[in-house]
């Protein structure tokens, strides 16, 4: 079993926001192993701040925040204003679960990702959690109460030194977040780890809490009180005299009560044995994750269902526009059609292959997957996946974005090849609906005759054509991730992303095609 | 989650997307140009018939050349129907569009043309080209009774005529008077001298001679009396000499002497030489005339002359509507005639070429006797 021993010591701690207003100030504290540690404060005095520091994800630096301090966790001591801590495993208030994975993904990539490869006590110690959750369940049909426990199981399997828990029973009812607490208590007891938890809402971790500390914003520093919850409240009152006196968990939902799940998980080891987990987790290396997103985003950006129907669909709607047009609408309309009809084809055909169906091909997939993009990453961002990524130690720009960048371009250029096709066949269909007495072998003869000089290989200019798709699907691509990774509050500002994702996407795909057309007049 | 991932699992999802990929692919694959397909049926040139005129056959390239093969059907429309490639030997190895076109069993003979509007008008039916034939008479009629409204009317005799004539005078004689003209004229004067000399010395002496014995015996027999008459004071009769030198034109005449001799004039180069160079200087005189500029555009923007124009402006447009729809099958809605597609595209691109229209044994007779030279008949071949 892989456990640590080590107490966690911060000494000297000062924080400053990255507006320069102090956070803390020469503050020190430590957590013994085996200890659980409540850390309370008022609303927005910084508690998440410091599970972010412990946990390696606050931004230090110019314009961000500013720490100095030490850090002691066994091994070297840290110095925190240069290096970035990695002795927290945190559980996230919103769980922060990848919902592309199956409940077994989002433990497996930890352990792959974990800096020691976890044991099988760990993993049983972890595993043991999951007792009521099917190893392929989706992390959308899980409970919240088994979202937690996944998330909690998530973070062991990191097999961090320390254990840092911010907010973990908002939005619980009194029963589960007592359940949650006697949770996490057992497995520091169990796993013999420091445990740090940020509670805005204490009554129900007090009972597991051995110390409380309370962060003191009037004087930046956090001080040890008693674990007393009136004390704790007066405590709290005299440090925001505008917060509510009492009855502050009077808005505990009361919802999930029913799905909990946590009643069992009082008893470690030996829980969720009806499913072996240790062998669903097994080991994959960081080439099976790669592959693993690059086909997800493969299959959600350019060949799901939907997708190819809605590229069929332009493509027809492409092809038959042009050749129904092309030969009605043009000076003197029908009357020249049968005059006109060989050139007309060839111009077509070379309008239609090389500028036409690339177009609306690339529009129509930009728009599409920069929508499914900037949402996919916000999504990310505003339920912390990221965070969690680099807590975890795996790399979004790896697999997440190198996924969808390999695939943008890959897939514009497959799916470019399916519209073009879809749009010969529409146009040479339209065609004989005008000369029903033809042979489709005219057809094919005059439209390819520029694109195809000698009926098999393409013309060089189809070279542009392929650069422009591919271009503008990386830029749009780029362009997406860009808007995604932006700052999320609210699902607003994922709207806000999408919409202008997709407009900087269509934008840059028109800008390449028109200036590589141009270019290669 | 897509619905159909939603109704069915991701295994349905998948194969959806591999159908719908695979018919895609499919639907576009069958778009794509036949490739390397096998001569269906193969031809080759019949030897050119006697007294056709060499630039009015398509000879057969140095290398194999593809040449485009149309069908023509019982009411003459035109459809492309293969690609054939002419070879240097004169063969001919047509691949067919589509063999199984039950359309051909109207195609077991060809023909081979040059590209050319000729083309159109040789494929037309007889009514059509009635069609075209009356409307090229009502077009001639037309103008033939414009063009004498304007001559004859008022305004042109009174304002026009004059100053045409002068005009045309002064260029005349300015060009006469051109040094080029001069110096062609001297050089045609010079060379006409010994082909009269030579025309004279010849034919002429022949008939003069066979007048020369009868007139001796005229003259002898006329003035006999007065030769042995040594007080003889009348004038010799040489009534003879006149009726001889009559009847030497008479035969001159009719063995057709001044016309050949006038032909002969005018079919040497010192005689095209002058006149070229004589007409040349006219258009010259004409196209430096002011006055004529002048003259040509009060006629032309002189409505009352304008007028008399109605007789052939209907005539004309009934045509031009007319030639582009029967022959190139320029209606809304009609299908294509791909034959005048083509031909219209080498005309505009100077790039004709040969083309091979398949086509009835009696389509053929009929075409063949429009016009024996300009198409070459192809002979059935074995293919190879």
């Amino acid at each position: 079993m892989t456990q640590t021993s080590h107490a966690l010591v911060i000494d000297g701690l000062t924080i400053d926001r990255p507006n320069g207003q102090p956070l803390l100030r020469q503050t020190s504290f430590a957590i013994d192993p085996a200890e659980v540690v409540l850390l309370v404060g008022p609303s927005g005095s910084g508690k998440s701040t410091i599970v972010k520091l412990l946990g390696g994800l606050l931004e230090n630096g110019p314009g961000e925040w500013r720490v100095s301090g030490r850090l002691h966790c066994g091994g070297q001591p840290m110095d925190l204003a240069t290096e970035r801590s990695a002795v927290g495993g945190i559980v996230f208030q919103d769980h922060a679960l990848f919902n592309d994975l199956s409940a077994v993904e989002n433990l497996r990539i930890a352990a792959d990702h974990a800096a020691h490869r976890p044991d099988s006590v760990l993993i049983a110690d972890a595993t043991a959690l999951l007792d009521g959750i099917e190893p392929t369940q989706t992390v959308s049909s899980c409970s919240g109460g088994q979202r937690q426990r996944l998330a909690i199981a998530r973070t062991l399997l990191a097999d961090r030194p320390v254990l840092l828990f911010d907010e973990p029973n908002s939005g619980l009812d009194v029963a589960m977040a007592r359940r949650l607490g006697e949770l996490i208590r057992d497995l520091c007891r169990t796993m013999n780890k420091p445990a740090l938890v940020v509670a805005h809402h204490v009554k129900d971790l007090l009972p597991v809490a051995d110390r409380v500390l309370l962060f003191d914003t009037r004087n930046h520093r956090l001080v040890e009180v008693p674990r007393d919850a009136e004390a704790i409240e007066a405590a709290l009152l005299a440090l925001d005299e505008s917060a509510p006196p009492n009855g502050s968990q009077a808005g505990l939902t009361e919802t999930g009560l029913a799905e909990t799940g946590l009643v069992e998980v009082g008893i470690l080891r030996g829980a969720g044995k009806g499913r072996d987990w240790r062998q669903e987790i097994g080991h994959r290396s960081r080439f099976h994750w790669f592959l693993r997103y690059l086909a997800e985003y493969f299959w959600e950006l350019c060949v799901s269902p939907l997708m190819l129907i809605y590229m069929g669909a332009g493509a027809l709607i492409m092809g038959f526009v042009s050749m129904w047009f092309g030969f009605h609408y043009n000076s003197f309309g029908g009357y020249l059609k049968s005059l006109l009809h060989d050139e007309t084809l060839v111009g077509l055909g070379l309008v239609q292959g090389t500028v036409a169906v690339p177009l609306i091909s690339s529009i129509l997939f930009v728009a599409r997957n920069n929508a499914i993009i900037a949402a996919d990453i916000g999504n990310r961002v505003l339920s912390s996946q990221f965070s969690a990524m680099q807590n975890l130690r795996i790399t979004a720009r790896g697999y997440i974005f190198s996924a969808i960048l390999i695939n943008m371009v890959v897939g514009s250029l497959i799916l470019l090849v399916i519209s073009l096709g879809m749009a010969s066949w529409a146009s040479m269909q339209t065609w004989h609906v005008q000369f029903p007495m033809q042979s489709f072998e005219l057809w094919r003869s005059h439209f390819f005759r520029k694109l195809l000089p000698d009926g098999l290989h393409p013309s060089f200019s189809m070279v542009w054509v392929l650069l422009k798709v591919a271009l503008s699907s990386l830029l749009a691509g780029g362009a997406a991730i860009v808007i995604g990774c932006g700052k999320k509050e609210s699902v607003l500002e994922i709207n806000a992303a999408i919409a202008r994702s997709i407009i900087v996407g269509v934008t840059l795909t028109l800008l390449v095609h028109a200036i590589i057309s141009i270019l290669t007049l | 989650m897509t619905p159909v991932n939603a109704l069915f699992g991701k295994p349905a999802a998948i194969a959806a997307s591999l159908a719908l990929g695979a018919l895609f692919l499919s639907a576009g694959w069958t778009t794509l140009p036949t490739r390397h397909a096998d001569a269906t049926v193969s031809y080759e040139l019949a030897a050119p018939m006697d007294g056709m005129p060499a630039a009015s056959v398509a000879a057969p390239a140095a290398a194999p050349i593809p040449v485009p093969v149309f069908l023509m059907q019982p009411d003459h429309a035109t459809m492309r129907s293969g690609t054939g490639l002419l070879q240097p030997d004169g063969r001919v190895d047509i691949t067919l569009f589509d063999p199984s076109d039950p359309r051909l069993i109207h195609g077991s003979e060809a023909l081979m043309f040059n590209t050319e509007f000729r083309v159109l008008w040789l494929l037309a039916t007889d009514e059509e080209r009635a069609r075209l034939w009356h409307g090229i008479e009502e077009v001639g009629r037309g103008l033939r009774t414009a063009m004498d409204g304007i001559f004859e009317s008022p305004e042109f005799t009174g304002e026009y005529r004059d100053a045409l004539q002068e005009i045309g005078r002064m260029a005349i004689e300015e060009a006469w008077r051109a040094p080029s003209t001069r110096a062609t004229y001297e050089e045609f004067l010079r060379s006409a001298e010994p082909m009269l000399h030579d025309i004279v010395g010849r034919d002429l002496k022949a008939i003069a001679m066979k007048q020369v014995e009868p007139l001796v015996w005229s003259l002898i027999g006329a003035n006999v009396g007065m030769a042995l008459d040594p007080f003889r004071s009348q004038s010799w009769d040489l009534a003879p000499v006149d009726q001889a030198i009559d009847a030497v034109l008479r035969e001159a005449r009719e063995a057709g002497l001044v016309n050949r001799a006038a032909r002969q004039l005018a079919d040497s180069w010192q005689a095209k030489a002058f006149l070229k160079t004589f007409a040349g200087n006219v258009v010259d005189a004409l196209a430096h005339q002011q006055r004529l500029r002048d003259v040509a555009g009060r006629m032309v923007n002189d409505p009352r002359l304008a007028a008399y124009l109605k007789p052939v402006s209907g005539p004309a447009g009934d045509l031009a509507r007319l030639a582009p729809d029967l022959l190139f099958g320029v209606q809304a809605g009609a299908d294509l005639n791909a034959l005048a597609a083509h031909t219209f595209q080498g005309f505009l691109t100077g790039r004709g070429g040969p083309l091979i229209v398949m086509m009835s044994a009696r389509q053929r007779e009929d075409i063949l006797t429009l016009d024996r030279y300009s198409p070459r008949i192809l002979l059935h071949a074995v293919p190879q």
